[in-house]
């Protein structure tokens, strides 16, 4: 069993404040909300309110390559470009990197442990347009892929070490 | 490093070209906090009152509240200082949604913009790189249009954006400033002084960081500010613009008839069901309170209160989706829809009674319930064609023009046209009447008229809650009722003088005063509002030096005003209010010996003689010595006696 965490966005219910920036790049400098800088957050919402279009997207992860066909949307008659809507830090853009270091910034859910309130763009936003859910779920394959991992993780110590050295330490923590 | 305030200001001279970032004088935000205080002050050093609004020694200066760019709720508003072409006064605007954040993000607390560019452009501000741009492309196009061509063009959808319609740049005094959704610099001709200055618009763009000197104390009182805030979106959730708003009780026609809306029954839920899409917000606010609406002819657009029933009232038309259709076309041409719907209203009374004629009108019959006619006025007015160049400068002007008695049916405080109130009401007669600027939002407090006349349950809940927001003498105000007729202009004015500082003090830290005095159960308190500029900034302030800064900033703004000739002639209503009682007679007409009273007992608390000019003694109590001087100086205060007492 594994807590799966997340962050549900609700678009419809999004008024468009952006607080959410505001306070998610408060809390995640040192110390803590000792700024307020939007392109720091790990939250940003796209708007186009001559559409009625406002998409809060949370940082993803961060990739190395641009990807290829991005594809475009239609929306109310409006083109969108596939950016708009990416929660990918990537080469290409400025979104999602801390503007002086160009560092990749990804959503933490406020990290751990979380605020008492737990994430703060979800506490802060009073009309509902962000939920966190916590839930249990049986994720076997990730429990796989943690035994692989660890596999690994040996077989590269053996042959960092060599098979002797790694066997001794492995013994005397045995004892301990 | 600086706290709260970024600690420049950008200067561009649009005669020259030159683009200056310049170190903001620390002194001046210690002294006058921010906002419309140091902007006012600016103004006061620069803009001798010689100058004339439209010559290029005017400056339009856009300022950003301390506040404005961290997370204090509802601090997102823009503020502009300028001299008015309309009324020729010291004037300020301001405006929700995002653009003076974003300033402060780029790294300036103000903008000061002088000079006179020579053919359009538009000035694109990215953090530290500032572009003076041709705008020949997009000169004589809306404010939608002009907004989506920018955002374009500079390839960033995250810009925010103030730019004129076809209205501003016809030089129209009732043109406005507009951001978009619904947020605009609006009033007494801002519009047409960056029209003047052929500047089509003001895109801004930043990735800087706004510091707070002491974070987790402004982090914890933000949170509770925010949680206090579940009680005024309630309120305002359950806000009806037909029970509780004006459109039980507009001003019809050229504000000659009082009484309620025919047919009201019905119309809030309409407009919930038919029209509206969304609840929006500025930024950093939950309040929610402008609408995305969907007009009757599927276009996109942005309302918010009061503008929408200006058309309904002066053009007496009972018709939701005609109402939306002035609102957006007014929000095209970049139009101010209170001055814009009260002018067509004027022409129509002209008309009615002889003293406008076909003539004039280039053969257009013009009566009210017309609602093509409304909106071609609009179109006239923006465009300055045949009758709209006459009505093209504000009802003042116009009757100045058109002679023939029409100076009697142009209603306005200090040259601007007034809102669609009944200003028979004693508060709302005294804000309106002495405010600098008349317009609804600036001075006044609707805590007042909500608690009149209230059961004794209601008011008690709010009295002893947490939300109360006044001194503890105020407490018996509400508990008696005001006197219709202002004979208890005693309270009235104490409670005035209170709200117009409160008010000041959110212009100087950029909250919206929706969040600190408008409503009953605003949020903030004076305590709030001063605790967090001083764990925003590192200074230290209390309630009392809070309030005395705000006081500051509205004095200045009176003196500047004085010397331009305002006095106590100037801070009445409209002659009709003491002829007439309001209809339904709500409120007998304005008592003339009574209005008089109120008057001197307000200037009485706001530190001003007999005749509307700040005293000495006052000037001294707010560290405004150099304003005595300048008054002293130009024989407006003292006399030789008084100075060689002084020397």
């Amino acid at each position: 069993m594994k807590k799966i965490k997340k962050i549900e966005i609700d678009t419809s219910k999004c008024t468009g404040c952006r607080t959410c920036e505001l306070v998610c790049s408060a809390f995640h400098y040192e110390p803590k909300y000792s700024l307020v800088n939007p392109t720091r957050s790990r939250i940003r919402v796209f708007f186009d309110e001559e559409n009625d279009l406002y998409v809060p997207v949370i940082a993803g992860p961060y990739v190395e390559a641009e990807c290829d066909g991005r594809k475009a949307y239609t929306i109310k008659g409006e083109k969108y470009d596939e950016c708009c809507f990416c929660p990918v830090s990537c080469p290409s853009r400025d979104l999602f990197k801390e503007p002086d270091s160009g560092l990749p910034l990804k959503c933490d859910m406020c990290g751990e442990p979380p605020p008492p309130e737990g994430p703060l763009c979800v506490a802060w936003c009073l009309d509902d347009a962000l939920t966190y859910v916590e839930r249990e779920e049986e994720e076997e394959e990730e429990e796989e892929e943690k035994a692989d991992e660890k596999e690994s993780a040996i077989e590269y110590l053996i042959k960092k070490y060599g098979l002797e050295e790694i066997r001794d330490i492995l013994d005397r923590k045995s004892k301990l | 490093m600086i706290y709260g305030w970024t600690g420049s200001n950008l200067e561009i001279d649009l005669s020259t070209g030159n683009i200056e970032k310049e170190e903001a004088d620390t002194k001046l935000n210690e002294a006058y906090i921010g906002g419309r205080g140091v902007g006012t002050k600016i103004l006061w050093d620069r803009v001798p009152p010689e100058v004339n609004p439209f010559s290029p020694d005017n400056l339009l200066i856009f300022v950003a509240g301390v506040l404005n760019g961290t997370i204090a709720p509802g601090a997102n508003r823009t503020g502009l200082i300028t001299r008015s072409p309309q009324t020729n006064l010291l004037t300020y605007s301001n405006m929700g949604g995002f653009w003076a954040p974003e300033l402060k993000h780029a790294g300036y607390d103000n903008l000061i913009i002088s000079g006179k560019s020579q053919g359009p452009v538009y000035i694109w501000i990215n953090n530290d790189k500032v572009e003076i741009r041709d705008a020949c492309h997009i000169w004589g196009k809306d404010t939608a249009e002009t907004r989506s061509i920018i955002r374009e063009e500079l390839k960033n959808n995250k810009i925010q954006i103030l730019c004129i319609g076809q209205a501003g740049e016809n030089k129209v005094c009732s043109a406005s400033i507009e951001h978009g959704a619904g947020a605009s610099l609006s009033r007494a001709g801002v519009g047409a002084l960056m029209g003047d200055k052929n500047v089509k618009a003001i895109a801004v763009y930043g990735t800087k960081d706004v510091n707070i000197a002491q974070p987790l104390e402004f982090y914890e009182l933000c949170q509770k500010l925010n949680k206090k805030a579940e009680r005024l979106r309630e309120f305002v959730d359950n806000w009806s613009y037909e029970r509780d708003g004006l459109l039980g009780k507009a001003v019809y026609g050229n504000l000659n008839e009082f009484r309620p809306m025919e047919n009201i029954g019905g119309w809030h839920d309409a407009f919930l069901r038919d029209y509206r899409r969304r609840q929006i917000s500025c930024s950093n606010c939950s309040l929610r309170c402008k609408h995305t609406i969907r007009t009757p002819d599927d276009e996109y657009s942005f309302i918010k209160c009061v503008s929408w029933y200006c058309f309904i009232a002066c053009c007496k038309i009972q018709d939701l989706s005609f109402a939306i259709k002035c609102y957006t076309l007014c929000e095209k041409y970049g139009f101010d829809t209170l001055s814009c719907a009260h002018l067509i209203a004027f022409a129509i009374d002209l008309y009615e009674k002889g003293i406008l004629t076909k003539k004039d009108t280039e053969g257009i019959h013009l009566e009210y319930g017309n609602a093509d006619l409304a909106l071609l006025l609009i179109e006239k007015i923006a465009k300055r064609e045949g009758i709209g160049e006459i009505l093209a400068d504000g009802v003042y002007e116009a009757a100045r023009k058109i002679g023939k008695g029409a100076e009697a049916y142009a209603y306005h405080v200090k040259k601007l046209e007034i809102p669609i109130y009944p200003l028979h009401h004693p508060y709302m007669n005294l804000t309106q009447s002495t405010s600098d600027r008349v317009d609804m939002l600036k001075s006044i407090s609707a805590i007042p008229q909500h608690y009149v006349q209230k059961s004794e349950e209601i008011k008690k809940e709010y009295i002893e809650s947490e939300y109360w927001p006044y001194p503890e003498e105020f407490k018996e105000y509400i508990w008696d009722n005001f006197d219709p007729t202002g004979a208890d202009y005693d309270r009235i004015t104490k409670m005035v003088s209170f709200d117009v500082d409160s008010n000041a003090l959110s212009d100087l830290t950029g909250v919206c005063i929706f969040w600190t005095g408008f409503w009953p159960f605003n949020p903030y308190l004076i305590a709030d509002h001063v605790r967090l500029i001083s764990y925003a900034t590192g200074m230290s302030l209390d309630e009392e030096e809070g309030m005395k800064i705000a006081k500051k900033a509205s004095i200045l703004v009176r003196a500047y005003n004085v010397i331009l000739g305002i006095r106590k002639k100037d801070d009445a209503p409209p002659e009709r209010f003491f002829q007439e009682p309001s209809t339904p007679p709500l409120f007998p007409a304005v008592d003339r010996k009574i209005f008089n009273k109120t008057i001197d007992a307000y200037y009485k608390l706001r530190g001003y003689e007999k005749n509307g000019i700040p005293t000495k003694k006052a000037l001294d109590e707010l560290d405004l010595g150099y304003v005595k001087e300048a008054l002293v100086q130009r024989g407006i205060l003292g006399n030789e006696k008084d100075k060689k007492n002084r020397d």
